[in-house]
């Protein structure tokens, strides 16, 4: 079991690190790169409101089509992307979905009978709305980590200041994306400490209680490094706004993209409305 | 006589934990020197830079920058802040700390980017790397390089504002003797182009260079120059330093006075010998310095 600790979360480490902060497309010369990190912003929060809006399955599934496509077109690996969406959905779902799928919270047509007494059963209602569920969150997260891997992430930042987000609400975001990384490194250099010094197999138990005592000793470092982090940035000029090398400018092809999107979404939402 | 920078009266300092970290620390800090803040470990020296950066703020005491007082109330100010930011650099103990974008250039362009705009702050970014040798890790992720090349990183980052005073926390850390000497050779240079440098060090060579130092353990326990703290054993005790080899083998051929470099203990020992017993003395190479 320890092993099985051990290896998950190197694996989750050098995952996040690798994904969260390569930032390897980002500066790849592709179709979302090319654009005003605005632009894909509004674009951005117009389609994850679409997404949040429509109703039914086919129109989640064009939706979802859409960043796949916007993903080659911006040199993104297609097995990549996809793997760092499901990687994060069955996170953010699976509490909520999962109890879905059952009689409980969902009656309806029976399909696979678990339990008779108390009658416990997946319904067919029950993996519908699962599933609607599932593919809504899949698709917004799509929409927002195709513009995290597409757009480095000052630019991000700046474009958010630049839409009067509250240079607090930056300074945190910003944080956050600095500090995991000192988290992730500290959590795997303790764990090799710990096992450096371990001379003998941990049981099942002991193992997890030796892996909450690591993790509580990792936030108890982290929060002091976290308070450097942010005086590191205030002792170099730091002043609750983004900046960035990039110098931004809205062109024209920021606007037709801006644009197309408005009239795509407006019809997807009218067509799931009123057709579908 | 030179200008007075900073002004430290009665300062004190408790940790949210209730931990004293500084009592009653007064000290003041002269244009164009060098000053070494030694200490033994949790003896709030880095506290102290904190405070001296307007990081955080002594709950006692007063603590002012070429005459402004260095309160959080001033430091709110934008104005007052961009013209103190500019003029004071800090140089974190862990360069991973300091170093938190995505590329060097970008990291070495944060200060900058906040003082300057975007075309000036790129022409100060690359040339500060230039001069650094840094210029080719300029697109390379700050957390994949070599200890030694954080280090120049953040030296560099810190560099990058032109800072007139630059404060220094444990410089020649966990640094490899190439490196360590880059660093030295760094805050010499920097002294000679008339930055002042506050160094909080357990380096004896980093100590050396200072023309002041002050010892704190929570209080303030001595104030004077390297060479007389490196006479008495009490204070170094205090410090946890050890007093360096050279001159432990001068007090064991019954020398007591106190060398800085190698050339200095050549002369006495040649001196004290008459150039008898040490003819080999004269091949030591000029400016070889006293190694821990």
């Amino acid at each position: 079991m320890s092993k099985l600790i051990d290896k998950t979360v190197e694996e989750v480490v050098s995952f996040i690190q690798e994904a969260v902060f390569s930032e390897r497309y980002a500066g790849k010369e592709g179709f979302l790169q090319g654009l005003d990190p605005r632009a894909k912003l509004a674009a951005l929060l117009i389609s994850i409101s679409v997404v949040v809006g429509v109703k039914h399955i086919t129109t989640l599934l064009f939706l979802y089509s859409i960043p796949l496509i916007m993903a080659a077109l911006s040199k993104v690996p297609l097995g990549y992307f996809v793997r760092r969406v499901w990687v994060f959905v069955p996170v953010f779902t699976g509490i909520i979905a999962i109890p879905v799928i059952f009689n409980v919270i969902t009656p309806g047509k029976a399909l696979f009978v678990i339990w008779n007494s108390p009658y416990i059963a997946v319904t067919k209602e029950g993996l519908h709305a699962a599933g609607i569920f599932t593919l809504r969150v899949a698709t917004a997260v799509s929409y927002a980590i195709l513009l995290t891997i597409t757009t480095k992430w000052n630019d991000v930042m700046k474009g958010l200041s630049d839409f009067k987000v509250p240079g607090m609400v930056v300074t945190i975001t910003t944080l956050t994306y600095r500090y995991i990384f000192l988290l992730t490194s500290i959590l795997v250099d303790s764990m090799h400490s710990r096992k450096s010094r371990l001379c003998r197999k941990l049981g099942m138990i002991e193992s997890w209680k030796e892996a909450g005592k690591n993790i509580g000793a990792v936030f108890i470092k982290t929060q002091m490094i976290g308070e450097d982090v942010y005086y590191a940035m205030l002792s170099r000029g730091y002043l609750h706004t983004a900046k960035s090398l990039n110098d931004f400018r809205f062109r024209k092809r920021d606007a037709l993209f801006l644009a197309l999107t408005v009239i795509l979404m407006v019809g997807v939402f009218m067509g799931d409305r009123w057709f579908i | 006589m030179s200008r007075k920078i900073y002004e430290v009266r009665d300062v004190s300092y408790t940790y949210p934990t209730g931990k004293t970290a500084l009592k009653d620390i007064s000290m003041e800090i002269y244009s164009g020197e060098i000053v070494a803040v030694v200490g033994p470990n949790g003896a709030g020296k880095t506290t102290l830079l904190k405070i001296l950066d307007g990081l955080i703020f002594p709950q006692k005491g007063e603590v002012r920058f070429m005459g402004k007082p260095l309160t959080e109330e001033v430091l709110t100010d934008e104005k007052e802040m961009a013209w103190f930011r500019s003029r004071v650099g800090f140089l974190f103990q862990n360069p991973d700390i300091m170093l938190f974008s995505p590329t060097v250039l970008e990291d070495v362009a944060f200060g900058p980017l906040h003082l300057y705009d975007r075309e000036k702050a790129l022409a100060i970014t690359e040339s500060i790397m230039k001069k650094l040798g840094i210029y080719h890790l300029r697109d390379r992720h700050p957390y994949n390089l070599s200890g030694g090349e954080k280090k120049k990183a953040s030296i560099a980052a810190v560099l990058a504002l032109d800072p007139e005073v630059i404060l220094l926390d444990e410089p020649t850390r966990d640094l490899d003797l190439k490196n360590r000497n880059y660093v030295l050779e760094l805050i010499q240079e920097l002294r000679d182009s008339g930055k002042t440098i506050v160094m909080a060090t357990h380096d004896l060579r980093a100590i050396r260079l200072a023309d002041r130092c002050y010892i704190i353990n929570t209080s303030l326990v001595f104030s004077g120059t390297p060479r007389e703290l490196f006479s008495r054993e009490d204070l170094l005790e205090n410090a946890n330093l050890e007093i360096p080899e050279i001159i432990r083998l001068l007090r064991m051929v019954g020398i007591d006075e106190v060398p800085l470099t190698l050339d200095e203990a050549a002369s006495l020992l040649k001196e004290r010998m008459n150039g008898s017993f040490f003819p080999t003395v004269e091949k030591i190479p000029q400016q070889t310095q006293i190694k821990d």
